[in-house]
């Protein structure tokens, strides 16, 4: 069953927390007999642990590239900077 | 303990472990935006490092008018942007699927258990084809959000564009993922199932 159209930006503000008490309520009130909706609150959710879960390794050679780049600038004189 | 603001301070006047402590701060938030905006992990790397020293180079220019996290993003977004014009004149087309990003080489450490690694990498797998198969102004704020981590209103700034609109857009783009995925899936179902019958 599809999300109604009207209720997909106030899931969404759900799950930044961004809603009002009202807003809230109203969205709960509204999920509790709409199953698209919930399963939309399901999916929003899950993409924003999935994304949490694919971003947590930086490779080590940035920092490193990026403190050489500054000590290589600053050890220049100050007019060929 | 000591704020970003006093860490901004002291690397304005030329103070390089406060540098490196904001670059520490936001390295796995550029990185990953970059990342997943371009699609591909060397020009990945090499824009993260541009927009750093970017940063770097311009800190006493930064007044504070935004938040910080602002002004670092708008950096490596302008920089996402120019570099995917150029690959557009000369002609390279973005973006090809990464299934070989950061997380997948980490994972390939052995010290990690193999049903917890093909998992992750399934993961990474599905959220970039999504990322991949919706359009390019949903992809963009998704990003901006999610990863970069940016607020509604720092998203407007940045954009400029209105609060409004961007809570709107976040939401659309959220949709559109959800509903790209579950194609995924349901495509990979039926593959599978067609693969037993033929067996």
């Amino acid at each position: 069953m599809p999300a109604c159209e009207e209720y997909l930006e106030l899931i969404s503000r759900y799950v930044d927390n961004d809603l009002s008490a009202d807003e809230a309520e109203a969205l709960f009130e509204h999920l509790a007999h709409c199953p698209g909706c919930s399963e939309a609150l399901s999916s929003f959710d899950e993409l924003r642990m999935m994304t949490r879960e694919t971003t947590n390794d930086v490779p080590e050679q940035l920092r490193r590239g990026v403190m050489a780049s500054v000590d290589a600038a600053k050890r220049r004189p100050f007019y060929a900077r | 303990m000591p704020t970003e603001e006093s860490y901004i301070e002291q690397a304005k006047n030329g103070d390089r472990d406060a540098f490196e402590t904001l670059v520490k701060q936001y390295e796995k938030r550029v990185y990953h935006f970059v990342l997943k905006f371009l699609r591909d992990p060397e020009d990945a790397m090499d824009i993260s490092q541009e927009t750093f020293l970017k940063v770097y180079r311009s800190l006493n220019l930064f007044r504070g008018q935004s938040a910080f996290s602002t002004w670092v993003f708008s950096i490596a977004h302008n920089l996402c942007i120019d570099f995917v014009r150029k690959q557009k004149r000369r002609g390279l087309h973005l973006p090809r699927v990464n299934e070989d990003d950061p997380e997948m080489q980490a994972l390939r450490d052995p010290k990690h258990d193999p049903e917890a690694v093909f998992e992750k990498h399934e993961t990474v797998r599905e959220i970039d084809r999504a990322l991949g198969a919706i359009k390019p102004d949903l992809r963009e704020i998704f990003l901006l959000r999610e990863v970069a981590g940016l607020q509604y209103q720092e998203i407007a700034d940045l954009l400029e564009i209105e609060l409004g609109t961007v809570k709107s857009r976040i939401a659309r783009a959220r949709s559109a993922l959800a509903q790209e995925l579950h194609l995924l899936r349901n495509n990979s179902a039926s593959d599978a199932s067609n693969d037993t019958k033929e067996r």
